[in-house]
């Protein structure tokens, strides 16, 4: 069994932090929990206490109440330890990098954060308190990382997971830029796979975007089977939380073993036949999801970011997004969801200029 | 081994720099949009790619489409919101030196060449929807190189087809009064993912493009494609009739017998 690892975990209402620490709990994750000190005992707090905690949480108000003793910023102590984990001040600094949380009781929180961008890169995850709670994986995945990136000579494949022969087939910028990173600190790789590979489509698909790419439906009979199928596409590197398939491993799977046919190019049912044929097991138990409203191809590709119905890219519209990196795809809504706005200004704000355009003329049309 | 003239490099090189051209129209004030660019970019990106033998597959979005340009029945107009193309093209080459005139597309179980073009008018309604569906296929032979699929009809090597699969592989399609049959198969010199693009910029955009399309820097990638692959093609026909004009050049033997559907 794995060692069981810590956080130390400051805040200046003790109350919340034992709400926290009873739900986080568990077999592999202890929080130990401390009130703020002032800023000079602060740091020597922690440099004392170095090995007996493998992460940090810190509240993002540690003079909240009436009796803090903080003197500084959450954001200023995150610094300050980033600094020490690279270079010793007064002589003293820590001997390992390790992941710092921001959390914070106030709603509405993780929007002024991200508002807030000049502190984005201090912390690897921040979280309201109650959205905390559920992050247990996300934690002891954050510790693992540390520890595969804090090995001075980790590789590629200790990172992504994938062997050199499979490196190859993914995107030449993605591995080339995770080899520039691999020179610098651990959180600057975690936060660049969090940001710009995990949780952005492109490289990896997650399950609805799996499901649409095979043509299945998700509530299909098989669909487990089929998914279970589909492991030895899926990442298998560092900061898993939530499955996530290599799209381009699926491609070239694909066109391995059906005729040398595009999956991109075939509709759900010539997708579901080849599945079928190869997967005789699941013969029957695989069906095509449901067409969206005005939607007319059937050669599924992308789901609506909003709705998370399963689309062709020539069915939806595109979301204003930057996307900054070539293995980035663009997220799209379908029609249903651009003309109803159902979630504008919470999952979505604007489309492309272009697109705002075209979706005027669905109105022209229908205005009859 | 002697040296190729047509090897991946070049050819990639050749359809970056269109990719680039065409992201500057998705820029410009022309309000053509083309999606579909940046995953063909990163196709072009991958390391480890055979010289002499190289695949693509690719599938763009043509936004924007005039629709007044086009013949459309009014009571059909009214419903249609937009038309938008959907190319798909792919296919598989082997590179070749210049003094040997062949056919450079490689097509088995493996490698099926097509080029296709598919019209969406889009509605905002599910009730109709509108396609339309052209093909630019390369003729599927058997093992023994004799037979292929619709045998008796003529089959150029080549050949562009209205309608087919794309259209009738739904069940529920609505066909109006059209009867849409599998002929004619109209003989057409072979199309690369530039000539494609080159195809539906100047048959559907027009006057549009025409900043882009009228360019020296354009004109230039596109005479590349047709070097390599309407090059071969062109010489093998005019040397089916004026065979002692080409004796410098190897040919191969059959390319032109099969161009015309006699092979």
């Amino acid at each position: 069994m794995p060692k069981k690892v810590t956080y130390l975990y400051f805040d200046d209402l003790e109350e919340a932090a034992n709400a926290v620490k009873d739900n986080l709990e568990s077999k592999s994750l202890a929080i130990m929990i401390q009130r703020e000190l002032p800023w000079k005992d602060m740091i020597s707090y922690l440099l004392d206490h170095e090995s007996s905690f493998d992460g940090l949480i810190l509240d993002w108000r540690l003079d909240g109440e009436d009796d803090s003793n903080a003197d500084f910023s959450s954001e200023a102590l995150a610094q300050q330890c980033r600094r020490l984990q690279v270079d010793k001040i007064n002589g003293r600094g820590f001997t390992k990098s390790f992941p710092i949380i921001l959390c914070s009781a106030q709603p509405g929180f993780k929007t002024i954060h991200e508002r807030d961008t000049t502190s984005e890169d201090l912390f690897d995850g921040a979280f309201e308190k109650s959205d905390l709670e559920d992050q247990e994986v996300f934690l002891l995945s954050l510790i693992n990382a540390y520890k595969v990136l804090s090995e001075p000579k980790k590789s590629m494949q200790d990172i992504i997971g994938l062997s050199e022969e499979e490196q190859i087939k993914i995107d030449n910028s993605l591995t080339r830029k995770i080899s520039e990173i691999n020179e610098k600190q651990p959180h600057e790789m975690v936060q660049f796979l969090l940001k710009e590979v995990l949780n952005k489509k492109g490289a990896l698909v997650d399950i609805t975007n799996l499901a649409a790419r095979l043509g299945v439906s998700v509530k299909s009979e098989g669909w487990e089977e089929l998914k279970k199928e589909m492991d030895a596409f899926k990442y298998k590197g560092i900061l898993l939380n939530d499955e996530r398939w290599w799209a381009n491993l699926i491609n070239e799977f694909w066109t391995n073993n059906f005729e040398g046919t595009t999956l991109k190019f075939l509709t759900a049912k010539e997708r579901i036949g080849f599945l079928e044929k190869k997967y005789i097991n699941l013969k029957g138990k695989l069906d095509e999801p449901k067409l969206s409203n005005g939607a007319e191809s059937k050669e599924f590709w992308t789901v609506c970011f909003a709705s998370g119905n399963p689309i062709a890219e020539i069915d939806g519209f595109i979301v204003d997004k930057h996307l900054h990196y070539s293995w980035q795809e663009r997220e799209y809504i379908c029609l249903d969801e651009a003309m109803n706005e159902t979630s504008r200004g919470e999952i979505w704000d604007s489309l492309l200029p272009y697109e705002e355009e075209r979706l005027k003329s669905y109105f022209e049309d229908t205005s009859d | 081994m002697a040296k190729l003239e047509y090897r991946a490099a070049d050819v990639f090189n050749n359809i970056s720099r269109l990719i680039d051209h065409l992201k500057g129209l998705n820029k410009s004030k022309t309000n053509i949009q083309i999606e579909g660019l940046d995953e063909l970019h990163t196709q072009l990106n991958k390391k480890g790619v055979k010289q002499d033998f190289w695949k693509l597959s690719t599938k763009l979005i043509f936004k924007n489409i005039n629709k007044n340009d086009l013949n459309i029945p009014e009571e059909i107009l009214q419903n249609v919101s937009e038309i938008i193309l959907e190319m798909k093209v792919s296919l598989t080459e082997k590179g070749y030196e210049c003094g040997n005139i062949c056919d450079s597309i490689d097509q088995n179980e493996r490698n099926q060449y097509g080029v296709q073009l598919i019209t969406y008018g889009k509605t905002s309604k599910d009730i109709a929807n509108y396609k339309m569906s052209w093909h630019l296929d390369k003729h599927i032979r058997s093992v023994d190189e004799n037979e292929g699929r619709g045998k008796g009809f003529v089959h150029p090597e080549y050949h562009f087809n209205m309608g087919g699969f794309a259209l009738t592989k739904e069940n529920n399609f609505n066909f109006g009064s059209v009867l849409l049959i599998d002929t004619p198969r109209i003989m057409h010199p072979p199309l690369d993912i530039v000539l494609s693009i080159d195809f539906v910029l100047r048959n559907f955009y027009g006057i549009r493009v025409k900043n882009l399309t009228y360019s020296s820097q354009y004109k230039q990638i596109i005479s590349k494609s047709k070097n390599r692959l309407w090059r071969p093609y062109y010489i093998s026909l005019a040397n089916h009739w004026e065979n002692p004009r080409f004796n410098n050049l190897s040919i191969q033997k059959d390319y032109s017998e099969k161009i015309f559907g006699d092979a």
